[in-house]
């Protein structure tokens, strides 16, 4: 070993060593500083004086045999630099524990019996891992338990704990969502009674588009529906061509536009007020077009499709009306949505700002 | 002691030789056990499940108590705290099932969201988890006075206890209750319209001398009887919310600042008959008893009084009562930071400030004056 040649050639840089002894009788010898980040050997050192030599080996606990020492040592060699970022010192742990369930409860045991803490949390955080969501039968296979209780025992708390908490929160956050949208747009409904004067010209320009395609359902719109979202973070000016192109490709959603804009039911930019919410449902539903189901897909689809319409509508009339009207509508639901982009410093930038918009 | 009456001939084998291997840990050897199918699980000690099964869900150490005996035995004995408020439908007959095993619960949360509980299951528990510290009931709708009497009688080292929404209580239950859980020190009775009764106060103030924190909301049935009774009886309690109590009076609030020294939270939101003096009594109980509580607590009198107040649709109380309040008590702030002093509804109280608030506004005013 270079470090014995060293000792030789240079006593004073020799490390000091610490002599193990492992159940078996087998006895090793490790470096001080790794073996002293036990607290149990630690102990045995300091306050017994063990460890210095062969004769006085430590003799560890019998949970500690030679394969999980190594695996201990590797851990505390590594941990005891104290040079180390959390980070480092965390990914290290998360390849560390990457063993199978045997080695991983024989390593907790030992690490428990050495007084190892931060080693036993990891483990048993590993441990737990494993065993969440998974039945009693799994649970035994994995870690080799014997089946060894009567049935009533099994059973009877098992067929009370089919309530799977998960599941019923996701259903539950679908729910609210959609509930929150149905609620947001009749709250919008009762707003806008007056709008209904720009009904014709709506239809006149959504017929138009719809003419250009043809009526075929169940595209899903996951696409457009994130470009739109995109698109809401830009300027509404720019969007409003762009999101008329997008929605060309879905003849779903226009269909849904034409029926509701009959119903008189133009809202205007009410995805200002709801993009936040709109977001957090994108986080929700993208995940769910991961999936590519389409019978999910179809459970959320008319109250996406009714937000879609609304950008819809809104970019048509904002097409369509004349500046003048549509401040008058801004000024009178501005407290409720986000004023976007608006600058009311007076007229005369107003102005400008109209002339830049109407192309 | 796994002594448990239904353990048959063949289970006491296998606690016997669990036993020996809990008591083995670390030094001897364990025993040696027929086929390799058993030796792995020798290698996670019966503490190290249950620290396992401390790091789990609730679902999933319910679980675990059902994968083998060794399991169930350690975590029969070792699980303390335990929540069922996911369930759904069968919450009940879980806790039928889970009662009898889990006898050494501390913390029990059976908090609903659709009544399930029945007072079967309170029986069971009152019956089985004497330990029990802890349990909150909340919106348990079906309960009704049984349960009380079994808790009584059943789990007297109660602390805390949450009955809130249990609208089925009666004030006799809640009474009978106080008798026997004499330890409790915070008791949530939001909404028991039934059970907080002036009746249920007085004998809450004999009987619950340690208690620091009652939630009387929306039991409009209190009046200034039980709350004086409340107040003489229980000298220690910090935390009062008397919200939506209608009914109570300045003379209330006077007892509480006469005796309750420590009051820290106070909720008067709605107690409409609330005026100056009871404002003015609470700022001279502390000037008052300044002396005394210097003594006792040196270097803590500035944390001391209350730190928060809802005085909101107390509409009859005027500025200066209020700020001579928030004077006295340095710890009520009127400042966003550390809003505590909340007067919602009280359109006349605007000018009430705590002296942070002072502060920041001088600053600021000095900032836009040299600006100019």
């Amino acid at each position: 070993m270079s470090e014995v040649d060293m000792a030789v050639i240079k006593p004073e840089m020799m490390k000091s060593y610490i002599w193990l002894q492992t159940a078996d009788g087998s006895i090793q010898q490790v470096e001080q500083e790794v073996a002293m980040f036990c607290p149990m050997i630690c102990h045995e050192v300091i306050q017994k004086g063990m460890g210095s030599s062969k004769n006085y080996a430590i003799s560890l606990p019998q949970r500690v045999n030679p394969a999980m020492l190594s695996l201990i040592l590797d851990y505390c060699r590594f941990h005891q630099v104290p040079g180390r970022s959390n980070k480092e010192r965390k990914s290290f742990d998360e390849k560390f524990i990457r063993m199978d369930t045997k080695r991983l409860c024989e390593l907790t045991s030992a690490a428990d019996s050495l007084q190892l803490k931060p080693l036993v949390d990891l483990t048993s955080r590993a441990l737990a891992r494993i065993i969440e969501g998974k039945s009693p039968e799994e649970i035994r296979e994995i870690f080799h338990l014997p089946d060894d209780l009567t049935e009533e025992e099994k059973l009877e708390p098992l067929k009370n704990t089919t309530d799977d908490p998960r599941i019923r929160l996701l259903n539950r956050l679908y729910a609210k969502k959609r509930k929150e949208l149905k609620e947001r747009q009749k709250l919008k409904n009762i707003e806008v009674e007056e709008e209904r004067v720009d009904d014709r010209s709506v239809d006149d320009l959504l017929s138009f588009i719809n003419g250009d395609n043809g009526d075929s359902k169940g595209i899903k719109n996951s696409k457009s529906k994130k470009k739109n979202r995109r698109r809401k973070d830009q300027q509404k000016n720019t969007s409003a061509n762009e999101a008329i192109k997008n929605h060309n490709k879905e003849p779903n959603g226009l269909n849904q536009v034409c029926c509701s804009a009959e119903v008189g039911q133009t809202v205007w930019a009410g995805v200002g007020a709801t993009s936040n919410l709109h977001d957090v449902e994108d986080d929700i539903f993208d995940n769910k077009n991961e999936l590519d189901d389409g019978d999910i897909d179809d459970e959320i689809d008319p109250a996406l499709k009714e937000k879609i319409d609304r950008e819809v509508e809104d970019f048509a009339r904002r097409l369509n009306s004349d500046w003048p009207e549509r401040m008058q509508e801004i000024l009178s639901f501005g407290h409720e949505r986000k004023p976007v982009h608006f600058s009311l410093n007076g007229n005369g930038s107003l102005r400008r700002y109209a002339n830049s918009e109407q192309r | 002691m796994i002594g448990e009456e239904k353990v048959r001939s063949e289970d006491l084998n296998l606690c016997f030789e669990k036993l020996m291997m809990v008591a083995a840990g670390n030094s001897g050897g364990g025993v040696k056990r027929k086929g390799a199918v058993i030796t792995e699980w020798k290698d996670i000690p019966m503490e190290l499940v249950l620290r396992i099964v401390s790091l789990v869900d609730d679902r999933t150490a319910i679980v675990a108590s059902g994968v083998c005996s060794g399991w169930r035995d350690a975590i029969c004995l070792g699980l303390t705290h335990l929540c069922l408020s996911w369930c759904r439908k069968n919450m009940n007959n879980l806790v039928l099932s889970l009662a009898p095993k889990f006898t050494k619960l501390l913390t029990l949360v059976l908090r609903q969201e659709n009544p399930q509980l029945e007072d079967t299951a309170v029986e069971t528990i009152a019956k089985f988890c004497h330990d029990l510290q802890d349990l909150d009931l909340s919106k348990s709708f079906k309960l009704g006075d049984h349960s009380l009497y079994a808790l009584a009688h059943g789990c007297p080292n109660l602390t805390k206890l949450n009955i809130s929404g249990c609208t089925s209580f009666s004030n006799e239950g809640l009474g009978y209750l106080t008798q026997f859980c004499r330890k409790l020190k915070i008791l949530n009775l939001c909404g028991c319209v039934k059970a907080a009764t002036d009746c249920a106060l007085q004998a809450i103030g004999q009987n619950c001398n340690m208690l620091q924190s009652l939630n009387l909301g929306w039991c409009d049935n209190v009046g200034d009887l039980g709350v004086m009774s409340l107040a003489y009886g229980c000298p220690d309690l910090r935390c009062l919310d008397l919200c939506g109590c209608v009914r109570i009076t300045d003379d209330s609030v006077i007892a509480l600042a006469n005796g309750c020294l420590h009051l820290r939270s106070l909720g008067l939101y709605y107690c409409r008959n609330i005026t100056d003096r009871a404002m003015y009594s609470l700022a001279h109980s502390r000037v008052k008893n300044k002396a005394s509580i210097w003594q006792s607590m040196k270097g803590r009198y500035d944390e001391e009084g209350l730190r928060s107040l809802n005085i909101s649709q107390c509409t009859a109380l005027t500025p200066s009562a209020v700020q001579a309040l928030c004077d006295t008590f340095p710890a009520l702030h009127t400042c966003s930071g550390r809003h505590s002093l909340v007067m919602s509804g009280c359109l006349n109280l605007t000018s009430v400030h705590c002296a942070c608030a002072v502060q920041s506004h001088r600053t600021l005013n000095s900032i836009l004056h040299t600006a100019h």
